[in-house]
């Protein structure tokens, strides 16, 4: 399980930073605070892991504008991620990784990335077990702040991290890179944390070996694949090919797919969706696919040769109901069951406004299922939400629960526990005031503007 | 001319723009008023009710304030309601704050009160009381505004031309609910400001 993440210079995300991260977790804030931008962080990440390296054009945007803001020069600021992370079967060893992609240009005033340095691994917070280092070409200036900028107290403290190529006999200007801006390693790197001299060994042959021991693989194993979640109902107006699936698109515009393939594969979460989808929506009694014979030419040639169907939901008297005639509300829950229960679905699952065209009434079952499904299935949760009764829910979880807003065009975030709720009563007990229970009615205190995450 | 923070915690924008022109007007000869933003803001009645004695104690402990004013309409033109809602937020309020709070209760909304602007300004001769508050909110909405629904866009500048010529003498004279609230106002602004 992540426990800690902290993001630097991603979009609005000057610098922030989630030092709690619990099993399900819930961002709060205004519209365009910066809630989606983290769980576009996360995404980013995950596809940069996979070997996804995004060209100059599309890095560029994706930077935190600091010229703008703080009259530095956009090119020195790495896009960074720092992460901590809870082992299964071990009690205190924490993993951490951090990766970061600069962005400079060159004496032509040419836009160019630099490829990603990243410190792959180590063990406790206090003190490095085990350090591998790649790709650090750039040590320089930008490698001290941005090693600095991590290693604050009472996280461990890099030293001395200069002259490492000049200590090998290497001129760092030599040190080049594959075509998959993969950094090729040669000889052996070294720091010194906290007097301790760390060092590895490294080959000279280009590698992409983040994943080196069982504690990366569980580790980075984290970030693989991950989805940010928005269901679109208008999706599943759409005819899709009958074709194997076993996993649930972003926008769950596969639901006939990935359906199909449940029926046919996996009964138990076939009938598991079926019967949840029963307990909410209780008019619908089964789900029903048809295929069109003739389908319309433009999907005909979209996709070659397969069977286009559009799915339905049969109610009690046996009438079936096509998806253009179901509610938004109710595609939109069948979305959401057939992501909670997909067969593998990601370790870290990232939802974006689960409330959406469900009754209130509800919201609080649709709940239950999000914590059963982290609590059975070990996968760690992180949502957004505009709803007060979705922040109801995590009244016994306050620390789950991170306010997110926007200070001077920068993404800030709070912790509600340690951050508003503590401080508050703190305040009001030294002036002698009662302390107030905000949890006891999360929701509606959040609204208000009790704690922060509202607009202005 | 003394500066003065103020908190509020008012069921719409409406009440939040006559108080600040209110306040302009009855304070001025004294003290000037700012609003301090404290970002809370309830949607309904029920959220005032609730809520207002946790709003009082973070304007005073956390921002700072020298008054709070808590503003909700009594939806009633029942004096049995007015008192029983009066008794229930000066009762609800934490003995440091209570002296330094006002509570704004209009019979049967705050249109009404800007109703009666209005008519004085279209009959500046007539002295007689026209019982305004016993006509429906609707009405008065209606008859402020030009409809029952709109936004406050159009609802400010509308409540802003009413209290720029407001008689609030006169209102005070007609309108037990402003009246008290004018005499509360006045015995609070009276304890803040220096012997």
């Amino acid at each position: 399980m992540i426990t800690e993440l902290k993001i630097t210079n991603f979009r609005s995300l000057r610098e922030v930073w989630l030092d709690n991260l619990q099993p399900v977790n819930l961002l709060i804030g205004p519209n365009n605070s910066g809630k989606s931008n983290i769980l576009k962080a996360l995404k980013f990440f995950s596809e940069f892991l996979g070997g996804n390296m995004p060209d100059e054009e599309q890095l560029s945007p994706l930077f935190f504008n600091l010229k703008q803001h703080e009259n530095h020069h956009l090119e020195s600021s790495p896009i960074g991620f720092l992460f901590f992370a809870q082992l299964q079967n071990e009690t205190l060893p924490i993993g951490f990784g951090a990766i970061a992609l600069f962005h400079h240009r060159n004496s032509n005033n040419e836009l160019k990335n630099i490829p990603p340095f990243s410190i792959i691994y180590a063990k406790g917070k206090t003190e490095l077990e085990q350090l591998s280092i790649s790709n650090i070409k750039q040590l320089d200036d930008n490698f001290d702040d941005f090693v600095a900028n991590y290693y604050n107290s009472p996280y461990p403290k890099i030293i001395d991290s200069n002259n490492v190529f000049e200590d090998q006999g290497i001129d760092p200007d030599q040190v080049s890179f594959d075509q998959h801006r993969n950094p090729i390693y040669f000889g052996e790197q070294y720091i010194k944390l906290n007097g301790r001299r760390i060092s590895r060994s490294i080959s000279s042959e280009p590698k992409n070996d983040y994943f080196q021991t069982e504690g990366q693989i569980q580790i980075f194993g984290q970030f693989q694949d991950l989805k940010i979640y928005r269901p679109e109902s208008s999706k599943l107006l759409e005819l899709y090919p009958i074709q194997n699936e076993r996993s649930v698109q972003e926008d769950a515009g596969n639901l006939v797919a990935f359906l199909q393939t449940m029926r046919n594969e996996y009964e138990g979460i076939y009938n598991t969706i079926k019967d949840d989808l029963q307990r909410f929506v209780p008019e619908f009694k089964s789900i029903n696919f048809k295929i069109i014979d003739n389908p319309p030419k433009e999907l005909q040639e979209k996709y070659i040769n397969k069977s286009l169907a559009k799915i339905g939901l049969t109610d009690k008297f046996g009438r079936i109901f096509w998806a253009d005639s179901l509610s938004e509300g109710t595609l939109y829950f069948l979305s959401l069951l057939c992501i909670i229960h997909q067969p593998e679905p990601p370790k870290l699952l990232l939802l974006e406004e689960p409330e959406k065209g469900i009754h209130p009434r509800r919201i609080r079952e649709t709940m239950d299922l999000i914590f059963e499904l982290a609590a059975e299935k070990n996968i760690q949760v992180i949502l957004t939400t505009h709803s007060t009764a979705v922040v109801d829910t995590f009244a016994d979880i306050p620390e789950a629960v991170y306010i997110v807003e926007r200070v001077a065009q920068q993404t800030t975030v709070k912790n509600l526990q340690r951050d508003v709720i503590e401080p508050h009563n703190e305040q009001f007990k030294a002036a002698g005031e009662e302390p107030m229970r905000f949890t006891d009615a999360l929701g509606e205190h959040w609204a208000m503007g009790f704690l922060g995450g509202v607009p202005e | 001319m003394r500066e003065m923070k103020y908190g509020l915690l008012c069921e719409d924008d409406a009440h939040r723009e006559f108080l600040r022109m209110a306040l302009s007007f009855l304070a001025a000869d004294s003290t000037n008023f700012e609003e301090v933003k404290t970002h809370i803001q309830a949607k309904n009645k029920r959220e005032v009710d609730r809520n207002f004695a946790k709003a009082c104690s973070v304007a005073f402990v956390r921002y700072k304030v020298d008054v709070f004013f808590v503003v909700r309409d009594v939806d009633s033109v029942n004096d049995v309601n007015f008192s029983e809602l009066y008794t229930m937020f000066h009762g609800g309020l934490t003995e440091p704050h209570r002296h330094r709070s006002v509570i704004v209760l209009p019979v049967q909304c705050i249109e009404h009160w800007l109703w009666y602007l209005k008519h004085y300004n279209e009959n500046p001769t007539m002295m007689k009381n026209i019982p305004l508050e016993t006509r429906t909110r609707n009405d008065a909405k209606k008859e402020v505004y030009g409809h029952i629904k709109t936004s406050i866009a159009k609802q400010k500048p509308i409540i802003q031309e009413l209290m720029r010529t407001a008689d609030l003498k006169k209102l005070s004279h007609h309108s037990a609910s402003f009246r008290k609230f004018h005499g509360d106002f006045m015995s609070v602004l009276q304890s803040l400001l220096p012997a």
